[in-house]
């Protein structure tokens, strides 16, 4: 493809290479394309500028624009994380399955979200969890949700109620910390953990919860009371 | 001794794996088990409740270990009802503990060995048989038995 030297037009500036106005056609080496950008431009009618000219202004604002609202890096944003992003107070989460029955309800004094750090915090969380075999309520102090809620941690006086429809007397379960893998049905603590059904007491120093508290491995020294 | 079948049950161990559903409890390690003056010892103790707490333990050694029982006998200080087994079942509703294989009690003279020994909490009292009609496994063995006679002044035990 053999592009034809345009007449260079008076007072442009003329290419040192390809001064020559009268030469033959031949194929224009790259210095010369700002010959023809400076043509061009001046080529084009003003009326047919104003499209261009708008549509580079409405450029340049976007581009403004995005980085203007880009959210700043955190590693730069100073404080860690006070910086909560949304806030409840005195809220009531109620969840329900696909028949409509509820499946928890999550009371809390007030529930916070920091979203650098992606952690939810709770103020007195109490829970009520319905099972087909049962219900399991559960409360403490503080509560804090991590991995978009996978992992729970609560912490202060936390308490555990379990109740068997089949069995009238409520299982317990009282320890200082206690973390929840609720969508596995498990809990974890490693802080002195007291149990008790009925008269029977059992002290352990940490504990492991599987299926909703149903199946719970107590490590030791571990002391039952059981009345006769 | 008799006041034993009021107390509470006590158990510790090294661990304990608490079934909710099915009420049970098994504990693992270094085992021991009180009543009153009743201990029963062993690698392994299974507890089912019962609606208002204790009803049964089954106490297993490990390694050919054997698991061990005593209780003080009534009316004394520091005179006890000794036994031991592979398998020793505690039921505290009717105050019976049942020695499977290898079962030996002995109580002040009187010994007591064979695969099977019914002993009662209450009455101090203990049925050995060759075979227990509760577990088939227990072959007919032998039973060996020394009984001192009444009145006698019991030599000292070995």
């Amino acid at each position: 493809m053999s592009i034809t030297s345009p007449a260079v037009p008076a007072g442009a500036a003329p290419c040192a290479r390809c001064a020559t106005t009268s030469s033959p056609p031949r194929v224009i080496s790259t210095p010369c394309w700002r010959a023809i950008w400076s043509s061009a431009a001046v080529a084009i009618p003003a009326h047919r500028l104003y499209p261009i000219l708008a549509l580079t202004l409405l450029a340049a604002l976007t581009l403004w624009l995005a980085r203007v609202s880009a959210p700043e890096d955190p590693r730069e944003r100073a404080g860690s994380r006070e910086k909560a992003d949304f806030i409840a107070e005195q809220t009531r989460l109620t969840s329900f399955d696909v028949d409509g029955r509820m499946r928890y309800e999550l009371l809390a004094e007030r529930i916070t979200h920091y979203p650098q750090t992606d952690v939810t915090t709770l103020l007195q969380p109490r829970l009520e969890q319905r099972a087909d075999d049962g219900v399991l309520y559960l409360q403490s102090k503080h509560g804090e949700l991590r991995q978009r809620g996978d992992e729970v941690w609560l912490s202060g006086d936390v308490r555990v109620r379990r109740i068997n429809h089949d069995d009238p007397r409520p299982m317990t379960l009282v320890s200082e910390t206690l973390t929840l893998w609720p969508d596995e049905h498990r809990a974890h603590t490693a802080t002195p953990v007291v149990i008790t059904r009925g008269g029977s007491v059992v002290r352990a120093r940490g504990m492991t919860a599987d299926n909703i508290f149903g199946t719970l491995e107590l490590d030791g020294r571990v002391y039952a009371t059981m009345p006769r | 001794d008799r006041s034993d079948r009021t107390q509470p049950v006590d158990i510790e161990a090294n661990h304990v794996t608490v079934d909710d559903r099915s009420k049970t409890h098994v504990f693992e390690g270094e085992v021991i088990l009180t009543q009153g003056s009743l201990q029963i010892r062993g690698d392994r103790l299974v507890v089912t409740q019962g609606a208002d707490g204790f009803q049964t333990g089954v106490a297993t050694a490990s390694g050919g270990r054997l698991a061990t029982f005593r209780q003080r006998r009534e009316g004394t200080t520091n005179e006890y009802v000794e036994g031991e087994a592979e398998r020793v079942e505690y039921d505290s509703r009717n105050e019976r503990v049942r020695l499977f294989v290898r079962a030996y009690v002995k109580s002040g003279g009187d010994e007591v060995r064979g695969p099977f020994i019914e002993y009662n909490t209450l009455t101090e009292n203990y049925v050995v048989s060759g075979s227990s009609a509760g577990d088939p496994a227990s072959a007919s063995g032998r039973v060996r038995a020394v009984i001192q006679p009444k009145g006698g002044d019991a030599p000292a035990p070995q």
